[in-house]
């Protein structure tokens, strides 16, 4: 029972992380695309910018891992 | 960064031309428009040059492909001597060469059309003649409509325009292909408005198709050995003509730059005013050698720092990590060059993300082999900056290698590993990403503190207070009242410094600091990728190979992509944040090019 609320907090973790950088890549890749459309040596920044709400899903994973690690 | 300072060159209005070539040759001064005198410079000479220039330029771009081998370098001919030489030059082209290469241009385009027309006709039955269009109607159309429409189609054609000549024929997806041919064009024009059919390019046969066909054929023969000729000749012109072609681009290009300057220059009635910036290292040399030039005086000039150019100052060597610091944008004037410590950092922090004997090798194999086109990709995904990227995928590659041994790791295997196996020690991971994150941050409040000393800024106590800060809250670990009071007096003196908008800033270093737990988060993650492909090939029997090349090879461009992206975000976003601040441009001088030509211009 334990292990297995376990393994669906750290899915959860990892899930509801993930889903909270997609819905804000949606946003930010949009604009990146119309910036880079009217300028493209924008490129690069909007590939940064593009990319910076990853850093969400990385807290999600590694409350992931401690979470499992703590359970196991 | 290299700093430039503002001055001004007054010189006499005889000697503008000397002034400008001795400027232009020294590639040191970036120029600036002035608007201190009103009137402008002309030179005659502009106009002729550019002309020239340009049909120089086309000719040598019509010429390229006809040429291979190297180029000698020869010295730069006087300005009238090369107006001349370059007009004789064109003179041969334009009777000589051109011809020939407009008649290639001319046998390429009939070759295209036939290759179109045999290409059309292969849809159509061999033995269809279509003579009696021809040769017999004034009015020749051809189309292709659903073939289920034909039988109706030619019954209308029948009753409406009994003396026109009509042949079908299958075409493809349920179509056909028609040709009617008819003296009687308004009563054709009405029929067809009743129709909707598709407009079809049909070459106009004469005769059978076979016959048709063997014609072209034999067309195409005769065109071959047309350009096989053309082409021989062209390309011994282009050996004895291309090299004149190159070398007088070169020299007219210089004098052309040479020339531009008086763009930027204003004169009065008896001198010339040209002002700019040079950098400040080279600003004796370069009023030394401008000064030998007799009633030239050279002045310093008051500027904004925010307003002045600068130029990159870095070891050579680390040149290709410049591209990095770029994405940021120039640095203002006084800012400290940070390319040195992203040579190392970048590919560091590749490296302990991919950390994969395996996929290092790989990055390193495959960048020597395509150089070339890896540069060429970077350049036009990301800009010039970016032109010889291959070589920090190099380094980073050879970084993976070595991070591959110390966690031990071959294609997602475990090896012995020199320092721990991630998946086995993630809390060891963890701490070490943190940790480098610090060292990393405070490398950025480091080279602010630096150049802010450089600069007088009276900012110091600040950066000391952010360091300190940091200090003090993981001094609480070990020492809780002395890391306490370390970290409370930083941050009294951090707010009184900064105002609340220090709150802010302080709860944004902590997320920097976390941000670095990246390092490990995504190099667990490649690791478990790596490993799942393993495990999918062990599982599945006869295809393994299949799998395992499959699944690798998609692990590597992820392996790329992720920590190329991750470790270029730590540096724009947590590292430069804490230093970096954003100039105008770049220094940008005039220079000659001397690739193929050498010498002193001769006016």
């Amino acid at each position: 029972m334990v292990d297995g609320l376990t393994a669906i907090g750290a899915g959860l973790a990892v899930g509801l992380s993930a889903l909270a950088a997609g819905l804000a890549e949606y946003g930010i890749g949009s604009a990146a695309i119309g910036a880079i459309a009217e300028k493209e040596e924008l490129f690069g920044k909007a590939l940064i910018f593009t990319a910076s709400p990853e850093t969400i899903v990385i807290f999600g994973f590694v409350i992931a891992l401690l979470i499992l690690r703590g359970g196991a | 960064m290299n700093e430039a300072i503002k001055i001004s060159v007054f010189s006499h209005i005889d000697d503008s031309v000397a002034v400008m070539s001795s400027i232009a040759s020294m590639g040191a001064f970036h120029p600036e428009k002035t608007d201190r005198l009103k009137n402008d410079i002309i030179f005659e000479n502009m106009e002729i040059l550019a002309d020239l220039l340009v049909k120089i330029e086309n000719a040598r771009g019509e010429l390229e492909p006809y040429f291979s081998g190297n180029v000698k370098s020869s010295k730069t001919i006087p300005f009238s001597e090369l107006i001349e030489t370059s007009n004789n030059i064109l003179k041969t082209f334009s009777e000589k060469i051109l011809p020939s290469l407009q008649r290639i241009r001319n046998v390429e385009m009939k070759k295209l059309t036939i290759k179109e027309d045999l290409k059309m006709i292969s849809n159509i039955n061999k033995n269809t003649n279509f003579g009696p269009i021809n040769e017999t109607k004034s009015s020749f159309l051809s189309g292709k409509m659903p073939s289920k429409a034909v039988k109706h189609f030619q019954l209308m054609l029948s009753e409406r325009l009994p003396d026109s000549v009509v042949v079908f024929g299958p075409w493809e997806g349920g179509w056909d292909y028609v040709l009617i041919g008819t003296s009687d064009d308004v009563q054709l024009e009405s029929l067809l408005s009743e129709f909707t059919w598709i407009p079809l390019y049909l070459p106009k046969i004469r005769g059978t198709v076979a016959e048709f066909k063997d014609s072209l054929l034999k067309e195409n023969q005769d065109l071959d050995r047309e350009l096989s000729v053309l082409h021989s000749s062209v390309l011994k012109f282009a050996l004895k003509f291309y090299p004149n072609l190159l070398t007088s681009k070169e020299m007219l290009n210089n004098y052309y730059k040479v020339l531009g300057i008086s763009k930027y220059a204003k004169k009065s009635d008896f001198f010339i005013l040209i002002e700019g910036w040079v950098l400040k290292k080279r600003f004796s040399r370069f009023k030394n050698t401008l000064t030998k030039i007799e009633g030239v005086e050279i002045f310093k000039e008051k500027f904004n720092p925010n307003d002045a150019p600068t130029l990159p100052d870095h070891p050579k060597a680390v040149d290709p990590f410049y591209s990095i610091v770029s994405l940021m944008g120039p640095s203002s004037q006084g800012s400290i060059d940070p390319t040195l410590s992203v040579s190392f950092f970048f590919p560091f922090f590749f490296g302990m993300m991919l950390g994969d004997v395996g996929y290092g090798c790989a990055i390193l194999f495959l960048t020597i082999l395509f150089r070339k086109q890896v540069d060429k990709l970077f350049d036009l995904l990301l800009g010039s900056y970016f032109s010889s990227f291959s070589w920090v995928l190099i380094v980073s590659g050879f970084s993976s290698v070595i991070f591959g041994f110390l966690f031990g790791e071959v294609f997602g295997v475990s090896i012995t590993p020199v320092l721990f196996n991630r998946f086995e020690n993630i809390e060891a991971l963890l701490v070490s990403s943190f940790i480098i994150g610090l060292i990393h941050l405070n490398l950025g409040f480091l080279i602010k503190l630096i150049g802010d000393i450089k600069k007088g800024a009276l900012t110091i106590i600040t950066n000391l207070s952010w360091i300190s800060l940091q200090i003090g809250i993981f001094g609480m670990f070990f020492n809780f009242t002395a890391g306490l009071l370390i970290a409370t007096a930083s941050a009294v003196l951090l707010l009184r410094n900064g105002g609340l908008s220090s709150l802010f800033v302080m709860f944004s270093l902590f997320g920097n600091m976390f941000s670095y737990l990246r390092l490990a988060a995504i190099g667990l993650s490649s690791f478990g990728i790596a490993l799942v492909v393993n495990q999918l090939a062990a599982m599945s029997g006869s295809a393994k190979i299949l799998i395992l090349v499959f699944g690798h090879t998609l692990t590597l461009v992820i392996g790329i992509f992720a920590p190329f992206i991750q470790a270029m975000r730590l540096h724009l976003i947590e590292f430069f944040s804490k230093f970096y601040e954003v100039g105008k441009r770049v220094f940008n001088p005039l220079s000659l090019t001397h690739e193929h030509t050498g010498g002193d211009l001769i006016w």
